[in-house]
């Protein structure tokens, strides 16, 4: 009937797969910046895929179960102990009224989701159960949950059985993460050297990103010549150059609106994997027809119906 | 009939962008909006969302649904022969501001750099009718145009880190209203006790795109009483 977070770790909070018909009016997706371990932990308690689960950043938390549940844990690997023995990511778990998850030290990745069997009884804002930290927009009373915090769940009755992951849908979490590109709008505009910069050195990710953007440290990036943008849409994945040469790869929380150069995309396959970029992990680019990236996004869908 | 030159471009493997060459204007305003409105009778195959800029429109699809080279070829035959339709008669919005240093941290500041005083200010400010352009950006915050040269100012070089919610600045040729706690390099000249944006409401935003916002100046005590 309910889950109590006694240490909150770092930005932890419910996401499902977002909001989408709001951008219209400002209000980007938000969700599981990884969505494809949402998928997978919702999987392994036998829920639909796109259900809310916990997602946490670098830092995880301490959760008391105060009800016979299933749940499970994907994405970031962490040191984790239930009622103190270790247990490990893709399988699932049965926990008791009392039972205690201690997330510790992160090994890899960056992101952890922890999916829940039983339903959580919150309204949906906005066709979601997503907290938007930046705008605020939550189902939850407030969008990052702190410590004595419970969340609220219905109660099932189902039997739901413990499951776990076939090897060839874990993807291991990379040091250094490779996403393919497709060009973005102002793309012709960068100088040639920028395109090389772009598909052949690798960027380190900056510790001032979060769940707006990550922003990446790299060679100094620059456009041919100086470009005055009037306010322009752009969408997740867009990554734009402001004026310090530094990209900024929007996530789910960017904003709707931007008013830098679109100078690539990353496409909708490999967006999953920026949801494992920790500081100071690398990310390089690999260019890709839009063919290709449509072509792609449909064998990795086939892949996840499970 | 107004011809506006576009053309259609793949932002993403699940999008398009229709970018049109002429600067903003009232009349493409009116196009986009009316063309957004359009779009569903169009019955574009994987079409889920659209996004409405100055000068650009964003087709958002599902790439497990879609064409995109039908999509194209089926907006430019549209766009080609689109006549706007007759807008209702756009609603004018009227949102009171305080314009106080108490509650706008950057006032003093702004009318020394312009050389007016406060009064001068809120002369000027409150005296258009602004249309709104889009919405975007933060959820709720209104693009705005119609602001008088006289009130421009470049925006700040470091921008605030955090700028409380219903703060209305000056940013460049723009002004615009904050509907959030926001990090902005606008400068802050007044605020308003009203809420411009409510997820849970059935109209989340305080206007639409084509309406209009006039600003009531209010005293520091009706402010006050506004809050209460």
């Amino acid at each position: 009937m309910s889950i109590k977070i006694l240490r909150p770790g770092l930005q932890t909070s419910i996401q499902d797969l977002g909001r989408s018909g709001f951008r219209h009016l400002g209000v980007s997706q938000a969700g599981a910046i990884d969505s494809y371990h949402l998928k997978l932990a919702n999987w392994l308690v036998s829920k639909p895929l796109h259900s809310a689960c916990i997602e946490s950043y670098l830092i995880g938390p301490t959760i008391e179960f105060q009800s016979s549940m299933t749940i499970a844990i994907t994405g970031a690997q962490f040191e984790m102990l239930l009622n103190a023995m270790p247990i490990s990511n893709n399988r699932s778990y049965k926990v008791r009224p009392g039972d205690r998850l201690e997330f510790g030290k992160l090994i890899s990745g960056a992101r952890a989701y922890i999916a829940f069997s039983e339903k959580l009884s919150y309204q949906a804002v906005m066709s979601s159960y997503s907290s938007d930290t930046t705008s605020g927009i939550a189902a939850t009373q407030t969008p990052t949950l702190k410590a004595d915090d419970i969340i609220q769940t219905l109660d099932s009755i189902d039997e739901i059985p413990v499951r776990t992951l076939a090897k060839e849908l874990v993807i291991p979490n990379q040091k250094n993460i490779v996403v393919r590109i497709t060009k973005g709008l102002e793309y012709s505009r960068l100088t040639k050297k920028s395109k090389q910069i772009l598909f052949e050195s690798t960027f380190k990710v900056d510790a001032n990103s979060n769940r707006m953007g990550l922003r990446l440290n790299g060679d100094h990036l620059e456009l041919k010549e100086k470009h005055e943008m009037v306010s322009s849409p752009i969408v997740l994945g867009t990554i734009q150059l402001p004026k310090s040469g530094q990209p900024i790869i929007a996530l789910n929380e960017g904003q709707t609106i931007g008013g830098y150069p679109r100078i690539v995309q990353v496409i909708g396959t490999d967006l999953h994997l920026l949801g494992q970029a920790a500081p100071n992990s690398k990310i390089s680019f690999y260019p890709v027809s839009i063919d290709k990236a449509i072509f792609l996004h449909q064998c990795k869908t086939k892949l996840l119906k499970i | 009939m107004v011809l506006h030159n576009f053309s259609i471009h793949i932002n993403s493997d699940c999008s398009l962008l229709v970018q049109f060459e002429e600067e903003p204007n009232l009349k493409l305003t009116e196009f986009i909006h009316s063309f957004i409105a359009s779009i569903p009778q169009l019955n574009l195959q994987g079409y889920t969302e659209s996004v409405a800029a100055y000068q650009s429109v964003l087709l958002i699809f599902d790439p497990l649904n879609w064409n995109y080279q039908a999509s194209i070829q089926q907006l430019e035959q549209w766009l080609n022969k689109f006549e706007p339709s007759k807008f209702n008669a756009p609603k004018t919005i009227k949102i009171p501001v305080c314009y106080d240093s108490r509650v706008a941290k950057d006032l003093t500041a702004f009318c020394e750099v312009k050389n007016i005083s406060i009064k001068e200010l809120i002369a000027l400010h409150t005296k258009p009718s602004y249309r709104v352009e889009m919405l975007g950006f933060l959820p709720g915050f209104l693009y705005l145009s119609g602001l008088n040269k006289k009130i421009s100012l470049p925006r700040k070089p470091v921008p605030d880190v955090k700028i409380p919610a219903g703060s209305v600045a000056i940013g460049g040729n723009q002004t615009g209203i904050y509907p959030i706690e926001s990090p902005g390099g606008w400068h802050i000249i007044g605020k308003t006790p009203i809420s411009l944006f409510s997820a849970n409401h059935k109209q989340p935003a305080i206007a639409s795109p084509l309406d209009f916002i006039q600003f009531d100046a209010i005293s520091y005590d009706e402010y006050l009483d506004y809050v209460d």
